[in-house]
């Protein structure tokens, strides 16, 4: 009677305790990926694949074809030739860019000298909270949680959730991120904190006294177990220095572009590397 | 059924948000869409179902985003629950209605969200960022609700009708 009177309240009670569960099963590393993310990754990873394609060839057409609009009604004779062309040119200029960005990230890779697989981003966030990106290797490809993810351009951040065939990205500008990493000119070491914003990152712990002008490059220190050294992570914009207090203030812009990444490549581990970082995260 | 149908809905808003709105050029423009559909599930479907509705939808939100997977869940069976309680009071009908209680009911979710958040991971969002976000998703969500909760009400309406449908047949 109590209880059928209550009905709603009970239920939300249980409801919060199974939330509240599953929110401590995730922190302890428990459950991640839980066989319901694995299901919802696996299930929205074709709709997601689509939507983002169909996005871009929509705004590929976009830029090629509509704008012309007021060209073609000037050149009416000329517009059915004009529009075959252009679709052609789009296409062209489309494969071109693709195969530009795929010889860098090929030649990138060789670089590295470290085993890494390319993937390609197929969403983002899905809210305004935090600077996360969807790729589309996971488990199944030897995608494993911590694993380093770049482009040429430079660090893109680290995998924290890997589904079978779907892995989340935590980019380095994202609030939770931080990064052991270090002036390439002066070799003065600090930690990159991201600060949710797209283009700006700052870098703490930097003594007062050591040497950071505007321009600098900072690459990753290779302590932190997760990034090779030498990656380079960005260039300092700003550099901000108390007449008191430890340390100064330096804020880095991320040499990569996020708004425009397509493609990157996860750097994967060896199976000895994986199993000492499995240990050090179970100790 | 109509709980089911309505969390395909509430997925395909999540899969906007992840994809469209991103390569829209729209990043700045991110609120939860689906919060629309927890609301119109607090304030139009049976009480269980909708609880159970809004706990899914909010894993589901979290799985998709950097947050720990439970916080949203908590907040959203709580959020609808309310939606609940104000039922018994006041009818959401019209656009402007629709709005209004989307934006009261989004703002206040983020504020609860940011507040849950920087308790379990630290002060790592400022209280002035936070504040400012929940209200720019907020006014976001508000403008966006009519809309939202129209196609929510034709995806329930639909399943109705397809459940009569069938109950006559047989």
């Amino acid at each position: 009677m109590w209880f059928r009177r209550y009905k709603a309240l009970w239920i939300s009670t249980l409801l919060i305790v199974m939330a509240m569960a599953v929110f401590s099963a995730h922190r302890r590393a428990l459950l991640s990926p839980s066989p319901f993310e694995e299901f919802l990754f696996t299930l929205m990873k074709p709709f997601q694949w689509s939507l983002t394609r169909g996005t871009e060839a929509v705004r590929s057409i976009w830029s090629g074809y509509v704008n012309l609009v007021h060209v073609q009604r000037e050149n009416r004779h000329l517009h059915r030739r004009l529009r075959e062309l252009e679709q052609k040119l789009t296409d062209y200029e489309e494969l071109k860019a693709a195969n530009v960005r795929l010889r860098r990230l090929l030649s990138f890779r060789g670089d590295l000298g470290v085993p890494s697989m390319a993937a390609q981003i197929i969403g983002d966030d899905s809210t305004g909270w935090f600077r996360t990106v969807l790729i589309d290797k996971g488990r199944r490809h030897g995608v494993a949680r911590r694993m380093p993810v770049v482009a040429p351009e430079g660090v893109v951040g680290q995998t924290i959730e890997c589904a079978l065939g779907v892995s989340k990205v935590l980019l380095i500008t994202d609030r939770n991120s931080a990064i052991d990493v270090m002036i390439q000119r002066s070799r003065t070491r600090g930690i990159l904190e991201g600060k949710g914003e797209e283009d700006l990152c700052t870098m703490k712990f930097v003594a007062r006294t050591a040497d950071v002008k505007e321009g600098d490059r900072v690459i990753t220190s290779g302590l932190g177990g997760i990034y090779p050294k030498g990656l380079l992570v960005g260039r300092v914009v700003a550099v901000q220095k108390q007449p008191f207090g430890l340390f100064q203030s330096v804020e880095v812009a991320p040499s990569v572009n996020f708004g425009r990444l397509e493609e990157v490549l996860v750097l994967l581990r060896s199976p000895e590397a994986e199993e000492g970082l499995s240990a050090a995260e179970g100790s | 059924m109509d709980a089911l149908s309505l969390y395909g809905l509430g997925l395909f808003w999540i899969v906007l948000q992840t994809t469209l709105l991103g390569h829209a050029g729209w990043s700045e423009g991110k609120a939860p869409l689906v919060l629309s559909t927890v609301i119109y599930a607090g304030f139009y479907l049976e009480e269980i179902r909708g609880l159970v509705l809004s706990f899914f939808l909010g894993y589901s939100l979290d799985v998709f985003s950097g947050s720990e997977p439970g916080i949203s869940s908590i907040l959203m069976v709580l959020l609808c629950l309310l939606g609940q309680q104000l039922r018994k009071g006041i009818v959401v009908e019209g656009a402007f209605a629709v709005s209004l209680v989307s934006f009261v009911l989004g703002a206040l979710y983020g504020a609860c969200w940011a507040q849950v958040y920087s308790l379990f991971q630290g002060d790592l969002i400022p209280d002035g960022v936070a504040l400012w976000e929940a209200f720019r998703q907020a006014v976001i969500l508000g403008l966006a609700a009519p809309f939202l909760f129209e196609a929510a009400r034709k995806v329930h309406r639909a399943v109705s009708k397809g459940r009569k449908f069938f109950r006559k047949a047989e």
